[in-house]
Order: C-alpha cells, then sequence, then structure tokens
C-alpha cells in the first residue's frame, strides 16, 4: 500500500476530510473498473454499475480494511465479490447471457490491428476464475498468493487456473503465429 | 512497438496481459461522489431522527415528574424551607416547581434534539 492511500486512508476514516475517499476513488478507479470490464466480458455499463457498488461498499466498509494488504487488492476484492453476487442474482431470474461466448467461439480470426481486441475476445472464452487470476496476477502485478487471498481461493487452484488460462489463451491466439502485429 | 508473434508468441502474450487498462475517469467519480453525499445526508437524518425518538420515549418512559420530586422533597434545603412556611402552601407550591421543571427539561431536551438533528443534517 503507497503512503498516499494509508494517509487518504486514515483522513478519511477520521472524517477530517471530505474529498479523501473521493481521491481514492480517482486513484484506483481505472483499475477497478478496467477489472470488473473483463470479468463482464467488455460490458462497460454494468462494469461501471457493479465499481459504483464496490466503492460504495468500499466506503461505508472502510473501517474493517487491515492496512498489512494493498488497498487496491482490498477493492479489487469487493469487485469480485460484486461481480459473483451479480452472477448469482442473474442467474436466479435468468438463463445466463452467452451471447458473447457465442459471439467469440463463431468470430471469424480478426485482422491484425486488432490483436488486442482478439485477446480479450480470447479472454472471454476463459472462465470466470481464470479470467480473474490472469488479470490479477499479469494485469495489476499480484503475487499467487495475494490472488489467492483475493479471490478466496486455494494457492493451487490459483496457480493451475493461471496456467490453464495462460495455455488456452495461447491456443486461441495461434491464428497469430506467423503474423506481424502492432 | 511491433513484435512477429512466431518469434515473441509468449512474450507477446505476456505483455498483452500486462497492459494496464487506463479507463478516463468520465464523470465516474462524482457519480459517485453524489451517490456518497446523499448516503451521509440520509445517514445523518436517520441518526438525528434516532436521537429524537429515544428522547421522547425516555421522556414518556422515565418517571421525571417522580424523579424530581423526590431529589426536591428529600433535599435538606427543602426541609427547611418547608419548615418556614405553611406546609400546605409549601407542598402545593413544590408540585408547580415539580411540573414546572420536568417542562422545562422536556423542552430542553427537544431544542437539543432539534439542534443535533440540524448539526448532523448540514453538510
Amino acid at each position: 500500500m503507497t503512503n498516499l492511500d494509508q494517509e487518504l486512508i486514515a483522513r478519511a476514516l477520521i472524517g477530517a476530510d471530505d474529498q479523501a475517499f473521493n481521491r481514492l476513488v480517482t486513484l484506483h478507479q481505472s483499475a477497478v473498473r478496467g477489472f470488473l470490464r473483463r470479468l463482464t466480458k467488455g460490458d462497460a455499463a454494468l462494469a461501471d454499475d457493479l465499481a459504483q457498488e464496490t466503492f460504495f461498499k468500499a466506503y461505508t466498509r472502510l473501517g474493517d480494511f487491515k492496512e498489512e494488504g494493498r488497498f487496491q487488492g482490498w477493492l479489487l476484492r469487493i469487485a469480485y465479490t460484486m461481480f459473483l453476487q451479480h452472477k448469482r442474482r442473474r442467474m436466479n431470474t435468468e438463463q445466463p447471457d452467452d451471447t458473447l461466448d457465442d459471439l467469440a467461439k463463431n468470430s471469424t480470426p480478426a485482422p491484425p490491428i486488432a490483436a488486442r481486441l482478439d485477446l480479450e475476445r480470447a479472454m472471454a472464452q476463459l472462465s470466470e476464475q481464470e479470467r480473474a487470476s490472469l488479470t490479477l496476477c499479469f494485469t495489476y502485478g499480484m503475487s499467487h498468493t495475494e490472488v489467492a487471498a483475493t479471490l478466496d481461493l486455494p494457492l493451487g487452484t490459483v496457480k493451475s487456473h493461471i496456467s490453464r488460462g495462460r495455455e488456452k489463451l495461447k491456443q486461441s491466439l495461434a491464428v497469430w503465429q506467423g503474423e506481424v502485429v502492432s | 512497438m511491433t513484435f512477429n508473434m512466431t518469434q515473441h508468441g509468449d512474450e507477446w502474450l505476456d505483455r498483452a496481459l500486462m497492459q494496464k487498462p487506463v479507463i478516463p475517469d468520465d464523470g465516474f467519480s462524482a457519480r459517485l461522489a453524489l451517490r456518497l453525499q446523499n448516503y451521509e445526508k440520509r445517514r445523518r437524518i436517520i441518526f438525528a431522527l434516532a436521537i429524537c425518538a429515544a428522547f421522547l420515549v425516555s421522556v414518556w418512559v422515565i418517571p421525571w415528574n417522580s424523579i424530581f420530586g423526590w431529589v426536591l422533597n428529600s433535599g435538606t434545603m427543602i426541609e427547611t424551607f418547608m419548615s418556614t412556611m405553611d406546609i400546605a402552601e409549601a407542598q402545593s407550591a413544590f408540585s408547580q416547581a415539580r411540573h414546572m421543571l420536568s417542562s422545562l427539561i422536556t423542552l430542553a431536551g427537544l431544542s437539543i434534539a432539534g439542534f443535533a438533528a440540524w448539526i448532523f443534517t448540514q453538510e
């Protein structure tokens, strides 16, 4: 956790600075929204709604934050819980929407310029836990132990998710072999 | 930056995965700040109402009149005062004083609760 995070959390907790929590939001909104966009397979509106819920919960539970961990890790953990809750609610009310999965499976190989988009599409084919593990590990630089704590999974499971997810991505992106991408 | 997938397949994948998405704020923080502001306002109003309710219940439940009466009647100052006056007149005076005191206490309590409510609803 950075010193700035620490200072802002302390100020937000004692109520000395109304803007302290807003600054924390500004600092971490990109990470939380990016993580949720990946979990929701690029549904920006849903990801933003879940991000709002995440920060709202973080605000009401700021006192529960233990200072030994990274603040961002704590936020991402709440975000993941919010995502799971949303998914559970959705499963109770309607059939899961496989439109994006179908799109990813049936789509023809994209042109090289869309390599980044293709990665996101390949990511969408992974399971949620694989997607979350890979994102936390590679994109947010968390150790396997931190990922396990964030996702509330055993360390061995996280390791296998990361390795399996990476292999699946390589296979999905095999169409790029021999191409020059930018 | 250009990578050749044949030579740098894994490297490209790792690099692509490591790219942190940079999402512009686009009013996200402002929307959240507004929501938190409303939440705080609601929380303060509920807290103030709870204080008022607790006070009103305490006025209704706790026998303030008897308590003050007991305090007044059992004080030595009162006994001394009563010894110098007509008993019936003194009792009537103290009864009035008791009622006045309890009314004053209720009024003061309500004012404090109102003031607390006002303070808590302020930004």
